[in-house]
C-alpha cells in the first residue's frame, strides 16, 4: 500500500515540474506582454538607478535557468512572490480569497451530490419512464448551456421577475457576498446553483449509466435469484458498485471548484480565487496569476492523489494491477 | 464539471431513453438492454427477412440507419443544418431584410419589434438579430477549426502513444497529464494573453482563439484514441497482418485506424460543442474574439451591464449558443448509440 502511494507521489513530480516550467516560460520577459519593471512602478518616471535596483531585487538580471531554480526554491518554501500591483505577497492575497472560494465550492458540491446522484438514480431505476426522459433532456440542456449565461438568467429572474410578481416580498441577492438586506448565506444560493448546474448534469449522466451497467451484471442476477428484495438489490449490490466513478467525478470536480470558478465568480462578483486571478490577468499582475495557477494545480493534483489512494484501499485490484494509468 | 474546467463534453452514460426503438432482438422485440450491448447487435437488428437480399450491410450503414431513427439526433441535425445554411448564407439575405450587423444607428436599445428588429437593438443601435446570425459564422468556424487542430495533434499523439508503448507512450501521456492539471479556462486565457501580447495582425485575428482552444483539446482526443487503439491492437487480425509482413504504417492505417476511429467521431462531434462554449466563455471574459465582431460570447459580455434595462440583449445570443451546442451534444449522443461506442475516461 505504502509502495503504491509512493509510486503515485513520484508520478506527480514530473507533472508538477512540467506545469511550473510551462508557467515560468510564459512569465519569462518578452513572452508575456508588458515590461516587468513598469508593472511594479506604474507610470511614474524612474531613474535608471532605481530601475537597476528593482531588476536586481526581483532577480530579473539573472539568466532564465537561474531564475527558474530560484523560483522553484522559493516555491518549495511556500513563497509565490510579491504582487506587482499590490504591496502584498501572493500567498497573502490568495489566502484572503480562498475561504470565499471554499464556501462556494462546498455549497455547490452539496447541491451537486443531491441533485446529480438523485436524478441519476431515479433515471436508472425507472428506465424509460417519464422521469428518465425528463432527466435525460434536462441534463443534455444543462451540459450545453454557457454557465455565465445561466447565471445572468438567474439574476434576471430573481432580480426582476420574481421580485415583481411578489411585489418585492421575495427576492434573492444577485451579487456580492454580503449586504445589509439579506443574511449572508442567501448570497450563496444563486452562485452555488449556477456553479453546480453543469456538474450535476454530468453526475446524473454518469450515475445513470453506471447504475444501468451494474444492474446488468451477473451478481445482480444472483442476488435476485437468491430471492433478495428489489430494494436491497439496488441498494446493497448495484449502487455500491456504481458509485465509484461518480465519487471520482465529484472528487475531481471539488478540486476544480476549489480553484475558483472564474465565470461564476465574475458574474456574481464573488470575491474568490478565480476572480482574483482573472482580475490579475487584466492588470498583468503575473506573480498573482502564476502563483494562483500553481496553487490550483497543486490542489487538483492533491485531490486526485487522495481519490486514487482511497480507491487502492477499497479495491485491491488497483493496488496490484497496472491500474496506475 | 465546474465552469473553469475543460468543457469537452462527452462522458460515459448509457444510450438515450428516447431512442429505445432502435434496439430490437431478432424477433423485433425491444431489447431490455442494460449497457452491455451485444457487439453483433448491429447485424441482428432490423427485419430478418432482409437477410441475404440486397446489398451487404456494413457497420457504417447500420449505424447510419440507427442514427436516422434517433429523433433527438435528427432534431439536432436539422437545427444544425438550418444554422449552418442560415449563417453562412447571411450575406445573401440579411442585408436585404435586416440592418447591417456592424453599422451603428440612432435607435439604440430598442426592444424587439417585428419586422425591423426581431431581437431588438443593442446600445449602439445595431440590429441584434443580424448580429446573432453573423455570430453563428464565428462560433461554427471556431468550433470546426479548433477541433480540427485538436484532432490533428491528438490523433498523431494518440496513435504514437497507443502503437508504440514504452517511453514514447509515457512521454506523451505525461505531457497530456500536464495539460490536464491546468484549469482549462485559465490556461486558455494565459495562452490568449501570450498570443495577443505581440499586438500583431496575428494577435488581432481569430487564429489565437482557434489555437488556444485547439491546443487545449488535444490531450483528451489523444487519450480516447490511445485507449481505442490499445483495444484494437489486441485483436488477432493485427497479428495476422503482421505475420503476413505488413509494416507499421500499413497496420496502423489499414487495420487499426478504421477500427479505432468510432469513439473519435463521437468525441469529435461533442467537442465542437465544447469548443463553441469555450469561445463564448473566452469572449465573454474579454479574452477571445475582439469587438466589433458579433461573437455570441462577446455580445453577452456587452449585455451584462444592460441586463435589466435591455434583457433581450442577454436572451438571444444565449439561446443561440445553447441550441447550437445542444445540437452537437444530441448528435454526439446519437452517434455514440448508433456506433455502440462506450465512452470511458
Amino acid at each position: 500500500m505504502l509502495k503504491y502511494i509512493l509510486k503515485r507521489i513520484l508520478q506527480m513530480i514530473p507533472v508538477f515540474l512540467g506545469v511550473t516550467l510551462l508557467l515560468f516560460v510564459l512569465r519569462a520577459p518578452g513572452v508575456l506582454p508588458g515590461d516587468p519593471v513598469r508593472m511594479i512602478t506604474g507610470e511614474r518616471a524612474i531613474s535608471d538607478e532605481l530601475r537597476d535596483q528593482i531588476i536586481e531585487a526581483n532577480g530579473l538580471d539573472k539568466s532564465l535557468p537561474q531564475q527558474y531554480v530560484i523560483y522553484l526554491n522559493n516555491l518549495a518554501h511556500g513563497d509565490l512572490g510579491e504582487s506587482y500591483q499590490k504591496q502584498r505577497s501572493v500567498v497573502d492575497i490568495l489566502a484572503d480569497k480562498f475561504p470565499n472560494t471554499l464556501r462556494l465550492a462546498i455549497a455547490a458540491i452539496v447541491i451537486e451530490i443531491f441533485m446529480g446522484v438523485g436524478a441519476g438514480l431515479i433515471s436508472a431505476i425507472k428506465q424509460r419512464s417519464f422521469s428518465d426522459v425528463f432527466v435525460t433532456l434536462t441534463t443534455s440542456v444543462l451540459v450545453s448551456v454557457p454557465v455565465f449565461w445561466l447565471g445572468m438568467l438567474l439574476q434576471m429572474f430573481f432580480g426582476i421577475v420574481v421580485k415583481d410578481w411578489t411585489g418585492g416580498a421575495v427576492s434573492l441577492p444577485i451579487s456580492g457576498m454580503s449586504s445589509s438586506n439579506y443574511p449572508d448565506w442567501m448570497h450563496l444560493i444563486l452562485p452555488a446553483f449556477t456553479l453546480a448546474s453543469v456538474s450535476s448534469a454530468y453526475v446524473a449522466r454518469i450515475m445513470r449509466s453506471q447504475m444501468l451497467e451494474s444492474m446488468g451484471q451477473d451478481y445482480i442476477r444472483t442476488a435476485r435469484a437468491k430471492g433478495l428484495a428489489n430494494n436491497a438489490v439496488v441498494r446493497k449490490h448495484a449502487l455500491k458498485n456504481a458509485l465509484i466513478p461518480v465519487v471520482t467525478f465529484i472528487g475531481i470536480d471539488f478540486g476544480v471548484m476549489m480553484s475558483g470558478a472564474i465565470l461564476t465568480e465574475t458574474i456574481f462578483s464573488w470575491p474568490g480565487v478565480g476572480r482574483e486571478i482573472f482580475l490579475a490577468i487584466g492588470q498583468r499582475d503575473w506573480p498573482v496569476v502564476i502563483g494562483g495557477v500553481i496553487m490550483i494545480v497543486f490542489a487538483v493534483m492533491f485531490i486526485n492523489l487522495i481519490i486514487d489512494v482511497s480507491y487502492a484501499f477499497l479495491d485491491p485490484r488497483i493496488r496490484y494491477g497496472g491500474a496506475a494509468e | 464539471m465546474a465552469d473553469s474546467h475543460n468543457p469537452h463534453l462527452p462522458h460515459e452514460h448509457d444510450e438515450n431513453p428516447l431512442t429505445h426503438g432502435e434496439l430490437e432482438d431478432v424477433d423485433g422485440h425491444p431489447v431490455k438492454d442494460s449497457g452491455s450491448l451485444n457487439p453483433v447487435a448491429p447485424f441482428a437488428g432490423g427485419d430478418i427477412g432482409e437477410l441475404g437480399t440486397g446489398a451487404p450491410r456494413t457497420l457504417w450503414g447500420d449505424a447510419f440507419r440507427r442514427l436516422r431513427r434517433n429523433k433527438l439526433a435528427m432534431i439536432g441535425l436539422v437545427w444544425l443544418m438550418i444554422v449552418v445554411i442560415g449563417t453562412f448564407s447571411a450575406d445573401l439575405w440579411v442585408p436585404t431584410y435586416f440592418a447591417d450587423p456592424y453599422t451603428p444607428a440612432f435607435d439604440s436599445l430598442e426592444p424587439p419589434s417585428f419586422p425591423a428588429h426581431p431581437f431588438g437593438t443593442d446600445k449602439l443601435g445595431r440590429d441584434v438579430f443580424s448580429r446573432v446570425v453573423y455570430g453563428g459564422q464565428i462560433s461554427l468556424t471556431v468550433g470546426i477549426v479548433a477541433v480540427s487542430i485538436s484532432l490533428f495533434i491528438g490523433l498523431i499523439m494518440g496513435a504514437l502513444s497507443g502503437y508504440y508503448s514504452g517511453l514514447t507512450d509515457s512521454l506523451i501521456m505525461r505531457t497530456a497529464d500536464v495539460f490536464f492539471a491546468f484549469p482549462y479556462i485559465l490556461f486558455a486565457i494565459a495562452l490568449m494573453a501570450v498570443f495577443r501580447s505581440s499586438g500583431s495582425e496575428f494577435g488581432k485575428s481569430f487564429w489565437p482563439v482557434f489555437i488556444a482552444i485547439g491546443i487545449l483539446g488535444w490531450p483528451s482526443i489523444a487519450r480516447v484514441f490511445r485507449s481505442s487503439i490499445l483495444t484494437v491492437r489486441e485483436n488477432e487480425y493485427i497479428d495476422a497482418a503482421r505475420a503476413m509482413g505488413a509494416g507499421d504504417l500499413r497496420i496502423m492505417f489499414r487495420h487499426i485506424m478504421p477500427n479505432a476511429i468510432a469513439p473519435i467521431i463521437v468525441y469529435g462531434t461533442m467537442s465542437v460543442g465544447g469548443a463553441i462554449l469555450s469561445e463564448a466563455a473566452l469572449s465573454f471574459l474579454g479574452m477571445g474574439v475582439q469587438p466589433p465582431e458579433p461573437s455570441w460570447g462577446l455580445m453577452l459580455s456587452e449585455a451584462k451591464s444592460l441586463m435589466f434595462a435591455a434583457p433581450w440583449l442577454t436572451l438571444w445570443p444565449g439561446v443561440a449558443i445553447l441550441t447550437t451546442v445542444l445540437s452537437f451534444v444530441l448528435m454526439g449522443d446519437g452517434m455514440r448509440d448508433a456506433l455502440d461506442v462506450k465512452m470511458k475516461d
